[in-house]
């Protein structure tokens, strides 16, 4: 195994890591103000199928990916109508997202493309050499090397979850975010508007998540199937759990989930443990969250009033 | 009367509270069923939008269903829509008793792939395989009591599997704190690729050796198949199975010491709890029963699938009874008698879908209807409100001012 092969490992890990990172941030974030959104599955399907919508008929990825973000708002301000302001069930309201997504996608798919299963391959994708972030000054450092040519999404990746770090611990609005999420109440008795929080950390969640929809059909691969996002949201969510609803520590998470995705690869190239089944890799990332979520690793806590609905009058 | 006066007097009526917990509430009713019209009006105006005639689509989807006798496919269709809607109501049930407890097993999904792969291993694995092979072949005329048999044994087993999986959850939830939502999600995934990237797939330990690319088990023996009750469609034993299983849910949860305490700790999971618990309830046994049971329910599913439909475990994606069993059991509001009817609802929805290919519209449309239907009873508090709202303005007008009755 030389360089040239671990560089194209490590870049692919991170072609699987960015999806779920986006995803994990949405977690996060909606979390973080006291919003489950179990619907980010479904979401990301909405923002993969509209980030391809986008870009196969602009020619532009750029335009792909906005309207994978207002298409990620949108669903996101559905979630926020029916749990904050009608007080429903948070669950229920995102499994009721990613139900109609499954359904509305495919409908779609065959309405505007006239397939079944696969959308037509773009040319202009996030993956394409043109869109690539060039730094060939790294290229010729080892373990770096990988770095000198990525998607540019990969990039956005990253830099989102150092803005999501510096929003929640270092601003003004990012303290009102934690306290809505952990004492709604006292945010209350602050003068802060728990409804209105929670409706801006929803919708933002969303658009994150439509953006790491986008990543998968326009970053990742070039087109848009049936199957996405094949329960990336799910494995995102974990990540958020495994990160401790930690914008770094879903990064880590993340990461961590990536390499799971190619230990697949990983073994097919090396040679090693070629017994091994593929179901035994793939279960690695699940196995590892409840290890995590038992305390068997160590302790990750949701933030207090996560799940709960707020009712102001209520004592 | 005056307005707040009436009210009043219409909440007390009707018994709701502020919560909107009561069970005789009759807008129990009204909301499944308004939320199953609305998304039906919603799922039309999509087809509309998209330049297609709604009405051609559900006449095409409703006609199919085998919900309507007469047409010379009836027979069929009502044989796939009970086929159907016994592995929905199964799940549903699993989910609807998990709702009654106040926890939400997502993850009847993983227990009922678990459930129907271990029914498939005991239907071909050779030493029972060939016992009741054996047994089938001495009995003669008889032969249906090893069918019997054969088939309680793996759907025994495939329900106590599923159980297990679900008692996972419930064990980690109450020993160690983890949330039911995500355990149950991450035990689904670690069920799905247990089986499909490692059982089931290309040369795995439950697919026949082959040197092409199989992927599936290999097939049940004949004595484990469920026996067929109309004989020129493939309806199964499935349906009466399952209508049992609503009744033994409904006895549970409302004639036995077990169920009374169930529901004693869902009604106060938001709040903590301390009633049961102040009253002796053993909380964690309940809970890790109440998963067990549930998980069983799904499992019973999952054998269904396999004994009396494909017969082996299929190599593609199977994904959704699960998750549909979530919106069998909200439509049905989480009682036994509701999930029974939603399920046929969906599984009508489902046998008919297919049919809406020729008015070129996917039969994952049935996925928008239900999608938006669990969306509508999530908005249930709005829905709820509106319904309270008209039924005011109808009275109003009926009741005549209260001047006029003065003079009367």
């Amino acid at each position: 195994m030389n360089i040239t092969q671990i560089n194209l490992t490590i870049a692919q890990m991170l072609d699987y890591t960015t999806p779920i990172l986006f995803a994990a941030l949405c977690g996060v974030l909606s979390e973080s103000s006291g919003v489950v959104n179990i619907g980010l599955d479904g979401i990301m399907r909405f923002g993969a199928f509209f980030g391809l919508l986008g870009a196969f008929f602009s020619h532009s990825p750029w335009i792909g990916l906005l309207l994978g973000i207002a298409i990620g708002c949108l669903v996101g301000a559905l979630h926020a109508f029916i749990t904050i302001k009608w007080n429903g069930d948070q669950t229920v309201s995102g499994t009721a997202i990613n139900v109609i997504a499954t359904g509305l996608m495919t409908y779609l798919l065959e309405y505007v493309f006239s397939t079944t299963g696969y959308s037509p391959q773009l040319q202009n994708y996030f993956g394409a050499q043109a869109y690539r972030v060039h730094l060939p000054f790294l290229a010729k450092v080892p373990l770096l090397g990988a770095f000198s040519d990525l998607s540019v999404m990969i990039w956005f990746g990253f830099i989102c979850t150092v803005l999501m770090h510096v929003l929640l611990y270092h601003t003004v609005l990012g303290l009102r975010i934690r306290t809505c999420g952990e004492n709604p109440k006292a945010a209350t008795t602050l003068g802060i508007n728990v409804f209105r929080v929670r409706w801006f950390a929803v919708i933002a969640g969303a658009a994150l998540a439509g953006i790491g929809g986008a990543a998968l059909s326009i970053s990742s691969f070039s087109g848009f199937s049936d199957s996405m996002p094949n329960g990336v949201g799910f494995i995102g969510l974990a990540a958020m759990i495994f990160g401790k609803w930690t914008p770094f520590g879903a990064l880590g998470a993340a990461l961590l989930f990536g390499t799971g995705q190619i230990v697949q690869s990983l073994i097919a190239v090396t040679g090693i443990a070629p017994k091994l089944a593929p179901g035994l890799t793939l279960i690695l990332p699940y196995v590892l969250t409840l290890a995590v979520l038992a305390g068997f690793v160590s302790r990750s806590i949701a933030p207090a009033a996560d799940g709960m609905p707020y009712y102001k009058e209520q004592r | 009367m005056s307005e707040s006066n009436f009210t009043t007097k219409f909440l007390k009526i009707f018994g709701i509270d502020n919560r909107g917990h009561n069970r005789r509430d009759p807008l129990n009713v009204w909301v499944p069923l308004v939320s199953i019209v609305l998304a039906l009006i919603v799922s039309m105006i999509v087809i509309a939008a998209s330049g297609r005639n709604p009405f051609r689509a559900y006449a095409l989807l409703f006609g199919d269903s085998g919900l309507i006798p007469g047409g010379a496919a009836w027979r069929r269709e009502f044989a796939e829509l009970l086929i159907k809607s016994a592995m929905y109501i199964a799940t549903g049930l699993s989910v609807a008793l998990a709702f009654k407890g106040g926890l939400f097993n997502i993850g009847a999904e993983g227990q009922f792939w678990v459930g129907a792969i271990v029914a498939t291993f005991f239907g071909y694995w050779a030493p029972v395989a060939h016992t009741f092979g054996a047994m089938y072949a001495a009995l003669g005329s008889f032969g249906w009591i090893a069918q019997l048999l054969h088939g309680a044994i793996c759907i025994i087993m495939g329900m106590l599997a599923g159980g297990a999986w679900a008692a996972v959850a419930g064990f980690l939830y109450v020993k160690r704190g983890v949330n039911i939502v995500i355990g149950t999600i991450m035990l689904n995934w670690i069920a799905w690729f247990l089986i499909t990237s490692w059982l089931v797939t290309f040369n795995g330990p439950m697919t026949p050796a082959s040197q092409t690319f199989t992927f599936g088990s290999f097939y049940v023996a004949d004595t484990a198949k469920l026996l067929r009750i109309m004989m020129p469609t493939r309806l199964n034993t499935s349906i009466l199975l399952v209508l049992l299983a609503a009744y033994a849910t409904w006895f549970l949860l409302y004639k036995t010491t077990i169920g009374y305490e169930i529901r004693a700790i869902g009604y106060t999971a938001n709040i903590g709890m301390e009633t049961p618990r102040a009253q002796g309830i053993n909380i964690s046994r309940r809970i890790v029963q109440l998963m067990t049971i549930s998980g069983a329910l799904a499992g019973l599913g999952g054998c269904f699938f396999i004994l009396g439909m494909q017969y082996q475990f299929p190599g593609t994606a199977i994904m959704g009874y699960g998750w549909t069993g979530i919106g069998v059991a909200l439509i049905g509001q989480s009682e036994p008698l509701g999930v029974v009817l939603a399920g046929l609802f969906i599984g009508a929805l489902r046998t008919g879908a297919t049919s809406m290919q020729v008015a070129n519209i996917p039969k994952t449309f049935s996925n928008i209807i239900e999608g938006l239907a669990v969306g509508f009873i999530a908005l249930q508090v709005a829905v709820r409100y509106y319904l309270v709202k008209i039924i005011q303005r109808r009275r109003a007008r009926r009741a005549p001012p209260a001047g006029q009755e003065a003079a009367v």
